[in-house]
């Protein structure tokens, strides 16, 4: 493992975190948005373990940020279920396009 | 070792919301729920007590000398990931003085809307403001980022708190969407910066990369980390959010995302930025980015506030354009800027809380927030009329209200070190903010009322509200008590 | 919790306690507003008594306390006590503390002050009693008396001026205080406009002092004075002036004071006649260091108060309201004032500031008296013989015309009087060597005419016989003993008031003079060639030409009416220019005024209307209106619409930041 080098992490991570952007930027679905958060989110952990292990593997810190983002992950995506399902009982649809009673 | 000192107004926050949601299983569903409020009052009341103990201790002056079990170290905890020095007081007293204000104005809209659910606003409220008030003495970006998704994620429910309203369930689903997104933004950012220095300590992150030349990548991590911030505090071009939260949002949640929440942003920039990035190699480049954003949001968010007709959508821009004016001073930096930046930030929570308070209670009466449903509310209820008049000027930055002498340092600050430019733009714009603000004003004083039934409101709003003009007033003729604070707070980040 | 031995201790020992002289009346004007509030939204019914002994207290206290100071300040009169209250304003450069000081000055100046003040807030209850604005009233007088006190005590430019503009305010309060009758609400916004342009100057001056020394405190001042040279002295000196004149009444801004009459009378008496009116002189003593070092503006205020002094007296002499003469009076005994700072003998000013305050209080406080006897008759040709039926009242208007007469080689006027013409004739004046005597002759013949209209008015008053209504005369009574003791104290005071300031050239003491010369070591006073020996030979002249006016005033008016009617028809046309006071309110009204309403009307109309706000700003608005709409569509509502924006706007970022 030693043998790849840090930088192919890198490129893998920003992929990922480019790929996240566009599905958050092209897809309509409510969940489908969130889901390209999570893969951002999946990048920036990637990301936290490649440079952890490039510094120390053993100061940690780097694995645990990774554990915060992923609960604090979790918790968003609960609450964004929630809000996703309230709001699908008043539109019939999660098609975020359909949600633009505010605006001016 | 921990000293617990160091999160006394938090232990009381939390303390409190889970008291309040324990409590609420006693209730009977169509009661009302006068000792939740009690409890949640008395939790924030707590919270600013041990605030203020714990300021007296370190400067010395606390006449209780029981409760300074530590004389006057500034209490750390969690191996210094956490530190209340005067800065995050100063942030934490903001930040607590606008909860309780949110509390009042929520107290006057579950009258209102009698089906809310009074427990759960009640505890997400604290807790927000608990991951606000932790943001502040955050030394370390884990504990930031922790402090700050446990405000926002709070948020997002507060402002779909309204499951009926579809408006309140648009601006939930909006927040949370841009807000995850940014989020993520930042989180890129932190994850370079890590990279870069190996550690997330932000003062070692400033140790490492004092020698560090500039390099495209940081740079990169940089911007991510702006951005992602900049949504948070709602400037230019990161504040489409705004409007459409703020309008949609329940009116007190509203007023807690423009002050506490405002607050906890810039908080985060402060430590984050003139502590973590103030290196020679970094520094022109995010004063520069600030610069561009302070100039966009002063101008788009006057701007913008002009043809609007909800009040509260009004006041979405008008807090874009204030998070401007607060940029400008927090770029020129230094002990000048950063005292400016908390100053004004203080009279910026009474000026906008007390705006909000009136809304919540004309709102509570008439059900509007038509800026043309204002008309004549100075014969309706005098002391709206005057909160409406005094705030708004305050905010525009007419002297001799606070506003003014807050403006007058941030702009000077900014003119002393240079960024002359950036003061004229905030300087031409408080003029044309004058017109919106003056709008609703003159709607206020001047029209005649289609229904003139007074509006009445109960005394410790009415208390509230004349303290605030008092304070909106007093400060504007003498500032020096508390510049004299937010000196010694700005004089703290340097030490 | 304040008790009485802290007091005594504290007074006695340091100046801890200076704060309190101003803040006793602020309290009360509080408790006072407070109260009147609540008693007009009916919330609770307030006695007039309760009123009374709050303003009143307050009054007295303060009067106690600064009199205790003073005495202890007496002891050690060269170390000036100061008290630093709070930093007023605090920014990079400019740094006002808010502090009092407590000197030779001030101190009796605010003993003076209390101490008059007292005695017309008792005269007040009897006076004001059955008005039903009693709370109102007695509020706007504490805070009057807070304001006053301010501005003595201040040891700071921008104090002091806060105090200026709050007595302003107040005065403005009170002069329309029956604010229903028209006239005396427009009184009150004559008073305040006038006063406008005096204070434009003011500020102007403290403007430039800032400019030059980048302070305001009058120590600081004192000790950067170098960097004043004459050439700016000057301005700053002028600047000051207009403010002074603009209070103090001069040439040419006089004319707001015989209206300011409108007010109550104890007002007339403690702010326009006592008080607030000698903040001029005050302001100018207060700055005498800056003063010397210009010349001109202080040949200049010499003559402009001569002029005024001269000038009030001869309208003075043909006034037939009651109060009206004694505003032109007051004008005229302001004018000696500024004559005695003007010559840089600044304690002469002072000295006659005092004796005038005392027996001019008392001539209108009797005045008042007069006026209620008679049911709110001023016109002096209704009256006459009132001397029989009102003994207590007139008692004291003779105390108070003796005085001011100077008709007694002991009483107060005459003293102070003296001094002035005395220094005016003994200062030489480095611009015109002949200056010195042309003023001494114009204020001794100004002393001939103030002797003149004074006995004008009292034999017209109080002896002869009743020439006014039946109706009033049946009910004609005394006022209430609340009203004339304090008439009888002031003008037993104003008797011997001139004691503190006997010459030494005719064996007395000066001790007012020498009280206050420490303060004053700068003025350059030298004999004017003139020697010293002259002095009491000069004294028993104007003593010998008051008497020539009292004695051919009562000759005419009191015996040979005759005489009085030839006059007036042989000089009708001086009469009658003399009546339309010199037409300087009419000239006013068609010069300044008018040329003031022509060009607001320009502006307003074409400059502001027509091009400012019809082509520029119109154009101005299209603009910003039309971006606005622009940006409200950008506000499209889609949120993956404010997504792409976030997106965007940071690519945007890093494309201008990695590109530069």
């Amino acid at each position: 493992m030693n043998s790849i080098p840090l930088v192919h992490f890198l490129y893998l991570a920003a992929m990922l975190f480019g790929v996240g952007v566009f599905g958050v930027l092209a897809r309509k679905n409510a969940i489908s948005v969130l889901m390209g958060i999570e893969l951002m989110l999946n990048a920036v952990n990637i990301n936290f373990l490649a440079f952890a292990r490039y510094w120390n593997w053993n100061s940690l810190t780097g694995p645990v940020f990774v554990v915060f983002v992923i609960t604090i992950a979790a918790a968003e995506a609960a609450v964004a279920l929630a809000i996703i399902i309230s709001i699908y009982r008043h539109l019939r649809t999660a098609n975020v396009d359909d949600a633009h009673y505010l605006r001016g | 070792m921990i000293q617990y000192q160091a999160f006394l107004p938090e232990i009381w926050l939390v303390g409190a919301a889970f008291l309040v949601l324990i409590f609420e299983l006693f209730y009977k569903s169509n009661s009302d729920r006068g000792l939740l409020k009690a409890v949640a009052v008395v939790g924030v009341v707590g919270a600013l007590l041990s605030l203020g103990c714990e300021l007296g201790c370190v400067s010395g002056g606390c006449p209780v000398q029981a409760c300074c079990s530590m004389g006057t170290t500034v209490p750390t905890a969690f191996g210094g990931f956490l530190k209340t020095d005067a800065l995050a007081a100063f942030f934490k007293l903001i930040i607590l003085l606008a909860t309780l204000l949110t509390l009042l104005i929520s107290f006057r809209y579950f009258k209102a809307n009698p089906t809310f659910y009074v427990a759960e606003f009640i505890a997400i409220i604290l807790f927000s403001a608990a991951g606000a008030s932790v943001l502040t003495s955050a030394q370390e970006i884990i504990t930031l980022y922790v402090a700050l998704e446990t405000l926002t994620i709070s948020s997002y429910l507060l402002a779909a708190f309204m499951k009926k309203d579809k408006s309140s369930n648009e601006a939930g689903m909006k927040y949370l969407l841009l807000g995850a997104f940014s989020s993520a933004l930042l989180l890129f950012g932190f994850s370079y910066l890590y990279g870069f220095t190996g550690t997330t300590v932000i003062a070692d992150i400033g140790k490492a990369l004092a020698t560090q030349v500039s390099s495209p990548l940081l740079t990169l991590a940089v911007i991510m980390i702006v951005a992602g911030l900049a949504f948070k505090i709602s400037l230019a071009p990161f504040h489409m959010w705004t409007p459409d939260v703020y309008e949609g949002s329940p009116t007190p949640v509203t007023a807690f995302l423009s002050v506490a929440s405002k607050t906890a942003g810039f908080a985060a920039f402060v430590r984050l930025f003139w502590v973590g990035l103030s290196v020679p190699a970094l520094q022109p480049t995010w004063i520069g980015l600030f610069a561009v954003l302070a100039v966009l949001s002063i101008i788009l968010g006057n701007l913008e506030a002009l043809p609007q007709r909800n009040i509260k959508r009004l006041m979405a821009y008008s807090s874009i354009a204030q998070a401007g004016y607060i940029s400008a001073g927090f770029l020129a930096g230094g002990q000048l800027g950063l005292t400016a930046v908390l100053f004004y930030l203080f009279v910026y929570l009474f000026a906008n809380m007390s705006v909000f308070l009136a809304i919540a209670i004309v709102n509570g009466k008439t059900g509007t927030d038509q800026i043309e449903d204002y008309a004549g509310i100075w014969k309706r209820s005098p002391l709206i009329g005057v909160v409406l008049l005094v705030g708004l000027l305050s905010l525009a930055g007419v002297p001799p209200f606070a506003g003014f002498s807050g403006k007058w340092y941030l702009f000077g600050a900014a003119i002393s070190k240079g960024y002359t430019w950036i003061a004229l733009v905030g300087m031409i714009f408080s003029v044309v903010s004058l017109y919106y603000y003056l709008q609703v004003a003159r709607q206020a004083l001047v029209s005649e009322p289609k229904d003139p039934s007074p509006i009445e409101m109960n005394w410790v709003e009415r208390a509230v509200l004349v303290i605030s003009v008092v304070f909106i007033v007093t400060l504007g003729f003498w500032p020096t008590p508390v510049m004299q604070m937010a000196q010694t707070a700005a004089s703290s980040l340097f030490n | 919790m304040l008790k009485l031995e802290h007091f005594q201790n504290i007074t006695y020992t340091h100046s801890d306690w200076l704060w309190l002289i101003a803040a006793l009346p602020l309290l009360g004007a509080f408790l006072n507003g407070f109260l009147t509030l609540l008693s007009a939204r009916k919330v609770l019914t307030v006695k007039p008594w309760v009123n009374a002994l709050i303003a009143c207290g307050a009054s007295i206290a303060s009067f106690i306390v600064s009199w205790e100071m003073f005495l202890s300040f007496k002891k050690a009169p060269d170390s000036p006590w100061v008290q630093d209250l709070f930093n007023w304003v605090e920014s990079a450069a400019f740094h006002v503390n808010f502090s009092f000081e407590l000197n030779a000055l001030s101190g009796v100046m605010v003993v003076f002050i209390t101490f008059v003040a007292s005695l017309i807030h008792l005269y007040s209850i009897g006076y004001m009693k059955n008005d039903e604005g009693f709370g109102r009233y007695f509020t706007y007088l504490n805070l009057f008396l807070f304001s006053m006190l301010v501005l003595v005590l201040g040891q700071d430019l921008l104090v002091l001026f806060l105090g200026w503009e709050g007595v302003g305010f107040c005065s403005y309060l009170l002069i329309g205080f029956w604010f229903d009758d028209v006239a005396k609400a427009e009184a009150g916004k004559k008073a305040i406009i006038v006063n406008r342009i005096g204070d434009a100057g003011f500020v102007a001056g403290l403007l430039m002092v800032f400019a030059l020394a980048g302070t305001f405190n009058f120590n600081e001042l004192l000790a950067h004075k170098q960097v004043f040279t004459e050439t700016t002295a000057t301005l700053i000196c002028l600047f000051f002036f207009i403010g002074a004149a603009g209070k103090s009444a001069q040439i040419p801004l006089y004319i707001w004071l015989p209206d300011a009459m409108a007010g109550p009378t104890p007002v007339s008496a403690l702010i326009h006649a006592a008080t607030m009116v000698t903040a001029g002189v005050y302001l100018v003593a207060r700055l005498d260091f800056i003063y010397v070092l210009a010349p001109w503006a202080s040949t200049l205020i010499a003559v402009i108060g001569v002029l005024t002094a001269l000038f009030a007296a001869t309208i003075a002499l043909v006034q037939t309201d009651i109060k009206k003469v004694l505003a032109y009076s007051t004008v005229s005994q302001l004018g000696y004032m500024f004559l005695g700072v003007g010559v840089t003998s600044y304690e002469s000013g002072i000295f006659h500031l005092i004796t005038h305050g005392f027996f001019k209080a008392c001539l209108f406080l009797a005045a008042g008296s007069v006026i209620h006897s008679l049911r709110g008759e001023q016109d002096i040709r209704k009256m006459g013989g009132l001397l029989k039926h009102i003994p207590m009242t007139s008692l004291g208007f003779l105390l108070g015309w003796i005085a001011i007469a100077g008709i007694l080689p002991t009483c107060g006027g005459f003293f102070s009087k003296d001094e002035i013409l005395w220094r005016a004739l003994a200062t030489p004046n480095p611009i015109f060597p002949l200056l010195p005597e042309v003023l001494y002759v114009i204020a001794l013949f100004t002393s001939f005419l103030t002797a003149f209209y004074m006995t004008r008015l009292i034999v017209m008053v109080f002896f002869g016989d009743y020439r006014g209504d039946r109706e009033v005369y049946e009910h004609l009574h005394e006022s209430p003993r609340i009203m004339t003791w304090p008439v009888l104290a002031l003008g037993i005071g104003s008797m011997f008031i001139g004691w503190i300031g006997v010459p030494t050239a005719i064996g007395g003491a000066d001790e007012l003079g020498k009280f206050l010369d420490p303060l004053f070591h700068l003025s350059t006073l030298d004999a004017n060639g003139v020697s010293p020996k002259l002095e009491p030979i000069l004294m028993l002249l104007s003593f010998l030409v008051a008497w020539a006016g009292v004695a051919l005033a009562w000759y005419a008016y009191g015996f040979k009416h005759s005489v009085s009617k030839n006059l007036a028809q042989t000089f009708s046309g001086v009469k009658k220019v003399l009546e339309g006071k010199y037409y300087v309110d009419e000239f006013y009204q068609h010069t300044v005024v008018a040329f003031v309403k022509a060009i607001a009307r320009w502006v307003s109309q074409w400059l502001i209307e027509g091009l400012f706000v019809g082509r520029l700003v119109e154009l101005g608005v299209q603009a910003v209106t039309r971006t606005a709409q622009a940006a409200k569509q950008v506000q499209s509502g889609l949120v993956r619409a404010y997504l792409a924006y976030i997106a965007a706007g940071a690519a945007l970022l890093i494309y201008l930041f990695l590109h530069s």
